[in-house]
């Protein structure tokens, strides 16, 4: 256990930390360099636009949030078929998301179903989705809702079937609409659950994007779709760059840190101390 | 309906007050037309001759034909890379599921203050995800010799499951295996090795194989650890080589939705016939 986990995650980390200060070049010499690497990023143009990609996509996480709750909720009462529409909407969850990245460059390129669909509606010349560089980051935003709907279901299901059933019954008596229920009942209730779905969504937007981005975008045009995940790799295995890649690690889990804060503040006082991460 | 999905449909059954209501029944099912039509998409697309898709890009088929199942398995060697993948899963599955069992035994039999905190520092290296760890990872096992090797490629899968592994494990035993169930065998004169064979891994079964089904979902799944790891043409395993396929071989768009469902096919069957671990796993690791 404890040789496992320290050979293959916290010794790799260790030394890419220690190695962010180094001119880092496996197998020769690695001269150290102090924070070079650190200045180099910060004063990088291709850095800030990663930067403020990330968050671009961060603007998602509200949608993520609240298209599964929508649906979860829906779910939950008088619907037939909730188990198997509850395992379409999980399928796509649990699937390779790079094969879906794949997919998904059939479905939204030039000649694919969904521009012959909107020429079908009479747009003329519907945009090349993947390859313009202010459609890019708002289609992964939609790519990713539709792949991360099936867990956040899941996750709302469970919660919402730990709700006193009595709660719904007596608002109804008291005359409260599908929308009053949800915005008073449900959303209370699964403040916690919502706050933890954020969390992994904060995560997956920083350290997660690399399969989608890799199939669908390869970071282009540009810069335009590149996320840290993916130019970390880049870094490191096109260029060569490995001490330059370290310190944009150690920059990311800074970034994810600063985040998560931030997260905590918005949803308010503490609660519990079972923490997610 | 299958069986696997029958404890969502129980749950409302129980829970609503109100009888179905078609409306709404109809509504889901339209909002489940998105998550449908890709793979519908998909298949028709790989089903499609090559003449066909370039009139026809997004129709129904006129004429199916399993050529580009073919084109794509001789192009990427789709056939090694479905083995490699196994061997590699397959390792990394074993591994996974055995390390995490032994540790959280070991950690369920030695409470103290001390291996609690190393317990917490374990399971904490899940917050490490592969973009922290892959480059020097990579750095590591290349100078070592032991880039290309798909068993290293496992044992890397079980370092990176082990930790959820470890926190699953200990949890659903602290919940659901008491000690005097242990102390009893003990007392009827069964040793630690029986104690472990006859009582503990029979009690643990559920937990493991969800655990399995996890692991293997990842693994499989996973791109970046393995194109970083094996970039031997010659050993790669199949989702890297389906993305390698799509990213060379633009053109042929049949034939790369035809690697594509041949991928998927694998985690198609884990998950109809594992979706309630999926489930069961994703709850538990959000402290459900």
């Amino acid at each position: 256990m404890l040789i496992v986990i320290g050979a293959v995650i916290v010794t790799p980390t260790v030394i890419a930390i220690a190695h962010s200060f180094t001119n880092w070049n496996p197998g020769y010499a690695s001269p150290y360099v102090g924070l070079q690497n650190y200045t180099l990023l910060l004063h990088s143009a291709q850095f800030h636009t990663i930067l403020r990609n990330e968050a671009f996509l961060l603007i998602g996480v509200p949608f993520w949030i609240a298209i599964p709750l929508l649906l979860a909720f829906l779910l939950y009462e008088r619907v037939r078929f909730s188990g198997l529409f509850g395992a379409i909407f999980f399928f796509p969850a649990t699937a390779s998301p790079a094969l879906m990245g794949i997919l998904f460059t059939l479905i939204l390129g030039p000649e694919g179903p969904l521009n012959s669909f909107l020429k079908s509606l009479g747009w003329k010349s519907p945009p090349d989705w993947l390859v313009t560089a202010n459609l890019v980051k708002p289609v992964l935003i939609a790519v990713v809702a539709w792949a991360t709907l099936g867990t956040g279901i899941i996750i709302f299901t469970a919660g919402l079937s730990a709700i006193p059933p009595e709660l719904f019954e007596i608002a109804e008596i008291d005359g409260a609409t599908w929308w009053q229920r949800l915005r008073f009942v449900v959303l209370p209730a699964l403040h916690r659950l919502i706050e933890m779905w954020t969390v992994i969504l904060v995560i997956t937007v920083f350290v997660a994007l690399f399969p989608w981005i890799y199939t669908l975008t390869n970071g282009g045009p540009g810069y335009s779709s590149t996320t840290v995940d993916y130019d970390i790799y880049q870094n490191a295995l096109t260029n060569g760059y490995f001490g330059l890649a370290s310190a944009e690690m150690v920059y990311m889990l800074f970034l994810i840190g600063a985040v998560l804060v931030v997260v905590w503040v918005l949803f308010g006082r503490r609660r519990g101390g079972e923490d997610f991460v | 309906m299958c069986g696997c999905c029958s404890d969502g449909a129980a749950a409302v059954k129980t829970l609503s007050r109100h009888a179905a209501s078609p409306s709404r029944t109809f509504f889901v099912a339209i909002c489940t037309l998105p998550m449908l039509y890709p793979f519908l998409f998909l298949i028709a697309t790989a089903l499609k001759p090559q003449a066909d898709f370039v009139s026809n890009p997004s129709g129904i088929p006129h004429h199916l034909t399993f050529a580009n199942f073919s084109s794509a398995w001789g192009v990427a060697d789709l056939g090694s890379a479905l083995l490699h993948s196994l061997l590699a899963v397959g390792v990394g599955v074993v591994l996974t599921v055995s390390v995490s069992a032994a540790g959280a035994y070991w950690f369920y039999l030695h409470r103290s203050r001390l291996s609690t905190l190393l317990r917490g520092a374990l399971v904490a290296t899940m917050a490490l995800p592969p973009p922290v760890f892959i480059i020097p990872l990579y750095v590591l096992i290349s100078t070592s010799g032991l880039a290309n090797n798909l068993f290293v490629l496992g044992v890397v899968y079980a370092g990176w499951n082990a930790s959820f592994g470890l926190y699953l494990v200990h949890t659903y035993m602290k919940r659901g295996m008491p000690p005097d169930v242990l102390d009893a065998a003990q007392i009827d004169g069964a040793s630690r090795p029986q104690i472990l064979r006859y009582v503990v891994l029979p009690l643990l079964r559920p937990v493991l194989a969800t655990l399995s089904v996890l692991a293997f979902v990842w693994s499989w799944s996973d791109l970046l650890i393995s194109i970083v790891l094996i970039q031997d043409p010659g050993r790669r395993t199949l989702i890297p080589a389906t993305a390698l396929l799509t990213t060379r071989y633009n053109t042929d768009l049949p034939a790369n939705a035809a690697a594509v469902v041949i991928a998927l096919l694998p985690m198609l069957l884990v998950f109809l016939l594992g979706q309630r671990h999926l489930r069961r796993g994703l709850l538990a690791g959000i402290g459900k």
